[in-house]
């Protein structure tokens, strides 16, 4: 297992891809830091991103809300500088601000509103103009699917409803940074892929960071991979990158269930599926694999759990 | 003296105090856990009674080893602790009881669990304790100042019948009073009877309470529950058998990406707000007004350009701004309570959202206030009209600041009322922010309710700075 070197200095993952047009979108972090009392949050980030979807992967605890919120100028840095085109946005926030487009983790609604208002009232305080804003809002309320329930009130909406009232409100400026965190949570599966593809498209000629759990939807969307954790940087790269590091060292094995957990303790295992034959199990390994052991293709989910050395993240479902 | 005085303040504040725990449930989401775990909605309210009651206890606790401090430092003859500590247990707890109780009520009975609670406890404490304080008769009030008033009146040997309709006061001249002994109420089973209607009340408050639990199930009204534990249905087995909510169309229908596209649009952001979004910030303060509270201010506006103008000034406008109550309590704290904030403070120039937020305040209190202001002009009191602005612009920012820096609309809303019962209806010119009485203008009252606006409006913005960049 080659671990993905932490960048030392500014993160990009292909210098190559900096070189971009004069007018494309930059945000840029230079050592930040977010300290709540004795803890931090994240500390030292260093990420300079362009146009794209940057998925932002990383354990439970590891800063990415913090570091969104950062981004969003929702929280000022305590240490290190964060700038959107040049501009630094500590000092200077509206210039961020006039650009992005937030999703948070966490986000209520007005449930005495409609879907329709509530975005009205989210276009009027973000100096969108009446016109444009009713035509955009429709747009968006098509996009998300939610025209035949423009007119019921949030109260009354399902969690993915609402879920879906946030993306179109993350969507109403036409932003040039577009921020979503856990963004498909509570989405059904169709809803989901949906969504995924509005974020691929969207990623054409503006930032779209994406912080998720789910390394499926990274996989499908982002052109840029950052793994944090405990609040820092562990890679940034392109997803094909991550994927090289973990070539020839994922197998799938075949075990009885009795000697899954001895498989498990051995090895990283990412994923097991029970069939007739026993129990298919995918790992991840440098060494040598159990003999009857067959290599196969790695996924993302795979090279990210190596990455982090399946401490604190192994996640993976066992597929029953 | 101190059990009397503290069980009258924490009977009507106490309220404000403790009340809020099934309300912050039912808001985050905690009273799904609470509905779909074992426990009964009586046992549940019963365990947040107690909660409060304890609270309240607490503050009771610390009233009595204030009042021995008070004795260590000004006291005469010798201590006797039970004779100070006994009106605190026998007044004060169960009125706390009660408080307790009324709380709890508030918060289950839909059309009171919002600023209507607040504002129907405040006027019921204050009319029940007026009401039981009148005459010596009258031992069974929740406060039971009448037993404290009778022992002392026995004390001092006098005719109960020369104290009727007479309370406690303070006096500048202690030549003018006479002393007597008094060694505390000898506590008797009339006096401890008296206690039994306030528990009472409680356990009738508590009773009410649990057949109006929603179980944190908004959809079902209290007389569908009613009618549900009268004729003894089985609630789940009716809720198994209801048929199954239909996907909407939105859910179903698909559509092809590809065939979407957004219409670019740009953004206008300015350092002031504008219109339209001064017309929002209005539009979502009025939002999940009744009926009845429109046409309660149309009738305000109608009285006060109709009525005698004095009639107008010291009655429909404090009346009306009672009304504006409920839509300034959720200034300051919406974001919050609702959390929006990161949606709202991460919006370009986020303090005029805040500016439009005052400003509709503000209009809320001109507008309802419009027909007693028209009528002032037209009788040429143009000072008074400017009075009334001057408390048209104080109340929303004393919603604002407390709402930012407290969080809670809970403070705003005692002290509103506080000032309201104080100042505009019992004249007492220094608190008459409305300028209902024609002294408070003589005396200057407009004036540092004014200064007091500016410093209210300053440390909104301070607060609300600080919660825009954490």
């Amino acid at each position: 297992m080659v671990p993905v070197e932490p960048p030392s200095t500014t993160s990009t993952p292909d210098e190559s891809r900096s070189k971009t047009r004069n007018n494309d979108p930059r945000l840029r972090l230079n050592a930040v830091g977010k300290q709540y009392g004795d803890f931090w949050g994240v500390r030292d980030v260093s990420l300079d991103i362009g146009p794209g979807v940057l998925g932002l992967l990383g354990p439970n605890g590891a800063g990415k809300s913090t570091l969104m919120r950062l981004i969003t100028t929702y929280l000022a840095p305590t240490e290190g500088t964060i700038s959107f085109n040049e501009t630094d946005v500590v000092s200077s926030p509206n210039t961020l601000r006039e650009n992005v487009g937030y999703l948070p983790q966490d986000f209520g609604v007005y449930p005495d509103l409609t879907a329709k208002e509530f975005l009205s009232y989210l276009a009027a305080i973000r100096g969108l103009r009446r016109g444009e804003a009713h035509e955009r809002i429709d747009d968006l309320l098509a996009l998300t699917n939610l025209q035949e329930a423009k007119s019921r009130r949030l109260g009354s909406f399902s969690g993915g409803m609402r879920q879906r009232v946030g993306i179109a409100q993350a969507l109403l400026t036409d932003p040039d940074l577009l921020v979503v965190d856990e963004p498909t949570v509570g989405l059904d599966p169709a809803e989901r892929v949906r969504f995924r593809n509005v974020l691929s498209s969207l990623g054409d000629d503006r930032i779209v960071i994406l912080s998720t759990h789910i390394v499926s939807d990274v996989e499908a969307t982002a052109t840029d991979v950052a793994v944090l954790a405990d609040g820092q940087v562990r890679a940034h790269t392109t997803p094909e990158q991550l994927l090289a590091e973990v070539t020839d060292c994922v197998w799938e094995v075949v075990v009885s269930q009795d000697d899954l957990q001895s498989l498990k303790s051995n090895y990283l295992t990412s994923t097991t599926t029970r069939r007739s034959d026993g129990v298919h199990a995918r790992i991840v390994t440098e060494g040598d694999p159990p003999k009857n052991a067959t290599a196969v293709s790695p996924t993302l989910e795979e090279a990210y759990l190596d990455l982090l050395d399946g401490s604190d993240a192994t996640t993976s479902g066992e597929n029953a | 003296m101190v059990a009397t005085m503290g069980t009258f303040l924490l009977f009507v504040f106490g309220f404000t105090l403790v009340r809020g725990a099934v309300t912050r449930e039912r808001e985050m989401g905690v009273g799904e856990l609470v509905a779909t775990s074992p426990i009964s909605g009586g046992r549940y309210l019963v365990g947040r009674w107690l909660g409060y009651f304890v609270l309240l206890t607490l503050v009771t606790i610390l009233l009595i080893l204030a009042t021995i401090a008070a004795y260590a430092l000004h006291g005469t003859g010798s201590f006797d602790f039970w004779a100070l500590a006994s009106p605190f247990v026998f007044l004060t707890l169960p009125a706390m009881a009660l408080v307790a109780a009324v709380a709890i009520l508030t918060e289950t009975v839909q059309p009171l669990q919002g600023t209507l609670g607040s504002v129907f406890y405040f006027f019921a404490a204050v009319a029940v304790f007026t009401i039981t304080s009148l005459g010596s008769g009258v031992t069974y009030g929740p406060t039971g100042l009448a037993i404290v008033r009778n022992s002392m009146v026995e004390a001092a040997g006098a005719d109960p019948s020369v104290f009727e309709n007479r309370s406690f006061a303070f006096t500048g001249d202690p030549g003018s009073v006479t002393t007597f002994t008094w060694n505390g109420i000898d506590w008797g089973a009339p006096e401890l009877l008296s206690r039994g209607p306030t528990l009472a009340a409680t356990c009738l408050g508590l009773l009410i309470a649990v057949v109006a639990f929603d179980r944190f199930e908004p959809s079902r009204s209290i007389l569908q529950r009613i009618m549900g534990r009268l004729v003894g249905s089985d609630e789940s087995q009716s809720e198994k058998e209801s048929p199954p909510e239909q996907p909407t169309p939105a859910d179903v229908k698909s559509r092809d990406i590809a065939e979407m596209t957004l219409q670019s649009v740009t953004q206008h952001p300015s350092r002031l707000p504008d219109r339209r979004m001064l017309t929002a910030e209005i539009r979502m303060a009025l939002r999940g007004q009744q009926w009845w509270w429109y046409l309660g201010i149309v009738v305000c506006i109608g009285a006060g350009l109709f009525a005698p103008v004095d009639t107008a000034r010291g009655l429909v406008l404090p009346v009306a701004w009672l009304f504006g109550l409920s839509v300034w309590a959720g200034l300051g704290v919406r974001e919050q309570r609702f959390r929006t904030s990161e949606l709202v403070f991460t919006t370009p120039y986020p303090l005029r959202q805040l500016a439009a937020a005052y400003i509709g305040g503000v209009s809320v209190a001109i507008v309802s206030g419009a027909g007693v202001l028209i009528a002032l002009v037209l009788a040429g009191k143009f000072t008074t009209v400017g009075a009334v602005v001057i408390g048209a612009c104080f109340v929303p920012a004393l919603a604002l600041a407390s709402g930012i820096w407290l969080g809670t609309s809970r403070v705003f809303e005692i002290l509103f009322l506080s000032l309201w019962y104080l100042g505009p209806m019992n004249a007492v010119y220094s608190l008459d922010f409305m300028a209902t009485h024609p002294e408070t203008v003589a005396q200057g009252t407009p004036v540092w309710i004014a200064v007091v606006t500016v410093v209210l409006v300053i440390a909104a913005v301070v607060g609300r700075s600080r919660e825009i960049q954490q």
